[in-house]
């Protein structure tokens, strides 16, 4: 091959081929998918609100998806059905409304496809991002993000979102956490998360 | 410059028993060898103060995962940030500029031209600098993307790209004013990856920000890019280095033309398919998913060829390894290429897949592949090109020996540990009836010995570091024997 | 200049490129190399040649079986026409048809519960409580009938351990799967309760429709423990007497 043209169409030629099937054909097919909507006009999967899409800003920012993945495989795939991580394998119309998508490539922590419908006090939610160990077990390694709240003094009355974590020591008596609105936008996003719904594709039975 | 030269301790009669063209073909290396000196040394040096910085964050990430409270309180320092710096340091700040270094040395030297536009080059190392820092820093302070391998800001990006950009018109500006005659293998795959880079990360980043992509496309966009940065970038820059180096040391030539050709063109047909097999079972029409499988499977072609190729090369020679840093960095190289090559196939095949998809398994052929084949190929390329640059050898033989066995024995650790960890993770999710608690305890001894290979590992590159910049201040060894494994130490 | 290759001599002193012999010092390692590489031409061996051909169409056969007519609505495996072992889709449904009402609730637990209250029945020390000989779960049945279509909020003491957690509520799920997952917890892991059935929790629905919040530990230790839902209109009497309900309602019916 000692020619600079024919090695450039090669080349050339052999990348177009991958991208066309990978990323063409991918968008040709699924580009148009939208939610699906019953007769109430209900759609699923259904839009997020503005904090809980400020809320999948932090989940990205803070790099969640590195250690939980958003997708139930089938049956044949794994045995994330069997888990009750899900009640149905996700589909590509789950993810309509998701830019970008954060379907996971590790599961150092649960999948959170249906963490919402698994968990959805915000409470909980609250208590276990600043202090997971506290709320999970003395297994976790989950990363405390205690920078996502501001621990302060109870001043005459508590703050409306004030809470404490009881079993952890770190936050001594009369004191109370307050969420910051990362915080608060992060739960709102996770308790959103749920795929439980039927769809024509992926029914529930 | 067509004066004889006289060299002391009888090299001349070496020189005529290989038969060169002895005047006019040193001295046309010379001057390449000059021409490429700053941009090359430029790169290297980047280079390796990202791999500082990069294994450093790689250690912190590693200790994080077994001690979650270890620096729990600075939001820089979260864990979703600094794993994704470490990420993005290694990869486009050391192994991505040792590349460039390496290829542009290579390609000067094969276009038996010398290097054109430096200006060009160095520029684009600018930029690349200013690129990746920008981008490292905007992950720390919190405005990754969350899309792996492409995590840097948006404002990072363009940056990049300039910079890739003038790697590829480089690239090609050298291939057309090479010298006329037969083109070598390492020039196709160089040629091919110093194009294919910026088309990748043009692309990827125009259909992610400039088009109204949405949905599950959006990680068929990100895997495609994921896995051809490794497929179409650092994987034809090793092969490169390793097709030039191998029969360059032993001084015989590559086994089989037709075998290198096959290699190239399967590689390029079969790697650059291979992205959704990090999505099985994902939420994907299927005949994605399996294309991807299928191809995955089509890479035995490509890597089996490689493999002999290189070993019919070796076949008498392998006596060498135990005298020539380059050579044993490179075969070291080389071997795992085939060992990670053939993991990677068997990781795509769905019934293995159920088990290791999602686990530690994934992280350990990450490392057995970037590190121990792309890296290690990297440092022997390094061991061969620099005192060409600054005209001095390497000063210590013992600094090369612990560079090596640290760097070894540090992956292999790292690769078992994150293996066999991650195989026993994946079984106890597998089984419904195994909490979660469970599998997370079990893989706390793998998460500490990845984290002891990491002080082995990190502890080779302040080494190789130290070493560097001594050989930048010119503090190595004259004269015009090289530094083996089985030179003696200077005595200062 | 030294001759000695072994002594680093001050090699910081100005080059003068056009002098050999500084040429020749600074370039020693270009000038000791060897010829740049070069193709040898072994000509490609048959064997490798059909090794590779067998690779080839092994790959095209995977994929033309497991590509699901390369449509974009084709998710699985399966749907391009290989059965999976133990029978296709219409097995599967006719199978579907035939689950005792344990066997539904086996199956929507694993579905529905497992995540926090595990396979083990057991739950997560300091997070879910367990099911396993629990008051909650093996005396009456009307507040575990509560807890189950409405969630709990607030600390509960299960077995003497205080748990603070929430656990949502699960009236979205028809009254098969309701019966089912009380009957089945009721009677796995060593618990010995009695069954629930649909009619019972269909009849419940249509007392409740009120109440959709959690139900908290105070108002769930009201009702009596072992307090059952009536039996559902039709089915012989219970022996239990039907007590006063917590929950704002007409009368139950009578049996």
């Amino acid at each position: 091959m000692n020619s600079l043209p024919r090695l450039f169409i090669g080349i050339f030629v052999v990348f177009l081929f991958a991208w066309g099937g990978l990323v063409a054909m991918p968008y040709l097919q699924l580009g148009g998918l939208q939610p699906q909507v019953d007769e109430d006009g209900n759609q699923f999967p259904p839009q997020r609100d503005s904090l809980a899409e400020y809320g999948a800003e932090v989940y990205a920012a803070n790099g969640c998806m590195y250690c939980h993945s958003q997708q139930i495989r089938p049956e044949y795939a794994g045995s994330d059905l069997e888990r009750g991580w899900g009640a149905r394998r996700t589909v590509p119309r789950d993810y309509v409304n998701d830019r970008p998508v954060f379907l996971g490539t590790m599961r150092t922590g649960p999948d959170l496809t249906n963490i919402g419908k698994r968990q959805p006090s915000a409470l909980w939610h609250h208590q276990h991002l600043f202090a997971p160990r506290a709320m999970a077990g003395d297994w976790s390694i989950m990363p405390a993000y205690r920078f996502l709240y501001k621990v302060q003094k109870v001043k005459g009355t508590p703050h409306p979102d004030g809470f404490t974590v009881p079993g952890d020591p770190s936050v001594p008596e009369g004191y109370e956490i307050v969420p910051t609105k990362e915080a608060k936008a992060l739960v709102a996003y996770l308790i959103s998360l749920d795929r439980s719904y039927s769809l024509k594709e992926a029914p529930v039975d | 410059m067509s004066a004889t030269v006289e060299i002391p301790g009888g090299i001349a009669a070496n020189r005529a028993s290989s038969g060169l063209q002895v005047e006019g073909e040193v001295v046309q290396r010379v001057v390449v060898d000059r021409s490429c000196r700053l941009p090359v040394l430029f790169f290297f040096a980047a280079g390796l103060a990202w791999l500082l910085l990069g294994s450093l964050f790689g250690f912190i990430a590693s200790f994080k995962m077994h001690h979650p409270e270890f620096l729990a309180d600075w939001s820089w320092l979260t864990w979703g940030r600094v794993r994704v710096a470490h990420l993005n340091m290694v990869a486009y700040g050391w192994a991505s500029q040792a590349g460039i270094g390496v290829g542009i040395w290579l390609m000067s030297r094969l276009c038996r031209a010398p290097l054109r536009a430096p200006g060009l080059t160095l520029v684009a190392g600018l930029f690349w600098n200013l690129g990746v820092t920008i981008g490292v820093a905007g992950i720390l302070a919190g405005h990754s993307q969350s899309i792996e391998w492409l995590e840097f800001p948006k404002y990072a990006t363009p940056l990049l790209f300039v910079a890739y950009a003038l790697v590829g018109i480089w690239a090609v500006l050298m291939f057309v004013n090479r010298r006329p005659g037969h083109v070598y293998v390492s020039q196709w795959y160089l040629f091919a990856a110093f194009l294919w880079f910026p088309w990748l990360y043009g692309t990827a980043n125009v259909i992610m920000q400039a088009f109204p992509l949405k949905g599950v496309t959006y990680g068929a966009v990100n895997w495609w890019f994921a896995h051809n940065v490794l497929g179409l970038w650092f994987t034809p820059i090793g092969l490169a280095a390793a097709y030039y180096m191998i029969p360059k040391v032993i001084g015989r030539p590559v086994h089989s033309y037709y075998l290198s050709a096959l290699g190239f063109w399967s590689l390029a047909l079969f790697y650059s398919w291979n992205g959704m097999h990090h999505l099985i079972g994902g939420p994907f029409p299927i005949w994605l998913i399996t294309a991807s499988v299928v191809a995955s499977f089509m890479m035995l072609i490509p890597v089996l060829t490689v493999a002999i190729n290189h070993h019919m090369t070796m076949r008498g020679h392998f006596g060498r390894l135990a005298e020539s840093p380059t050579l044993r960095f490179t075969v070291f190289g080389a071997m795992i290429y085939t060992l990670v090559s053939l993991q990677g196939v068997s990781m795509a095949i769905p019934a293995w897949n159920k088990i290791t998809h999602f686990t530690h398994y994934t992280v350990g052929h990450a490392h057995l592949g970037m590190y121990g084949f792309f890296s290690m190929i990297m440092f022997g390329s390094m061991y061969y090109i620099v005192p060409r640059l600054v005209g001095c050898e390497w000063r210590s033989p013992t600094l090369i020996k612990w560079h090596f066995w640290l760097s070894a024995y540090g992956i292999i650790l790292m690769v078992l540990a994150l293996s066999v960890g991650g195989f026993l993770q994946g079984a106890y999710l597998l089984d419904p009836a195994t909490p979660f608690e469970y599998v997370v305890k079990s893989t706390m001894l793998f998460l500490q010995s990845r984290s002891v290979s990491g002080v082995a590992i990190a502890s080779a590159h302040l080494i190789f570091g130290f070493h560097f910049a001594l050989m930048l201040l010119r503090l190595g060894r004259t004269g015009g024997e090289a530094t083996t494994f089985l030179s003696r130490e200077v005595r200062s | 200049m030294s001759a000695d290759p072994n002594s680093p001599d001050s090699k910081k002193a100005d080059l003068d490129y056009s002098e050999p012999h500084d040429i020749a010092r600074l370039h020693a390692a270009v000038m000791r190399e060897k010829e740049d590489p070069k193709d040898g031409s072994e000509p490609l061996s048959l064997w490798l040649i059909c090794v590779f051909g067998f690779i080839l169409v092994s790959g095209g056969i995977y994929l033309g079986l497991f590509s699901g007519g390369f449509r974009s609505d084709a998710y699985s495996i399966y749907d391009g026409g290989v059965k999976p072992k133990g029978g296709g889709g219409a097995a599967q449904a006719e199978v579907k048809k035939e689950l005792t009402l344990v066997e539904i609730g086996e199956k929507a637990y694993k579905q529905n519960c497992v995540a926090c209250h595990q396979v083990t029945g057991l739950g997560v020390a300091g997070a879910f409580p367990p099911l396993v000989g629990s008051e909650w779960v093996v005396k009456g049945d009307r507040r575990l009938t509560k807890i189950l279509m409405n969630g709990i909020q607030g600390p509960l003491v299960v077995n003497g351990v205080t748990y603070n957690g929430a656990m949502p509520g699960w009236s979205a799920l028809d009254d098969k799967k309701i019966a089912g997952v009380i009957t089945y917890i009721r009677q796995a892991w060593g618990n010995q309760a009695g069954e629930v059935t649909p009619e019972q929790i269909a009849a419940y629905r249509a007392e409740n429709k009120g109440r959709t919040a959690p139900w908290t530990e105070p108002e769930l230790r009201a009702i009596p423990e072992d307090e059952n839902l009536p039996p559902a209109p039709g089915a012989p009497a219970a022996p239990a007497p039907a007590a006063p309900d917590a929950a704002p309602s007409a009368p139950a019916p009578a049996a």
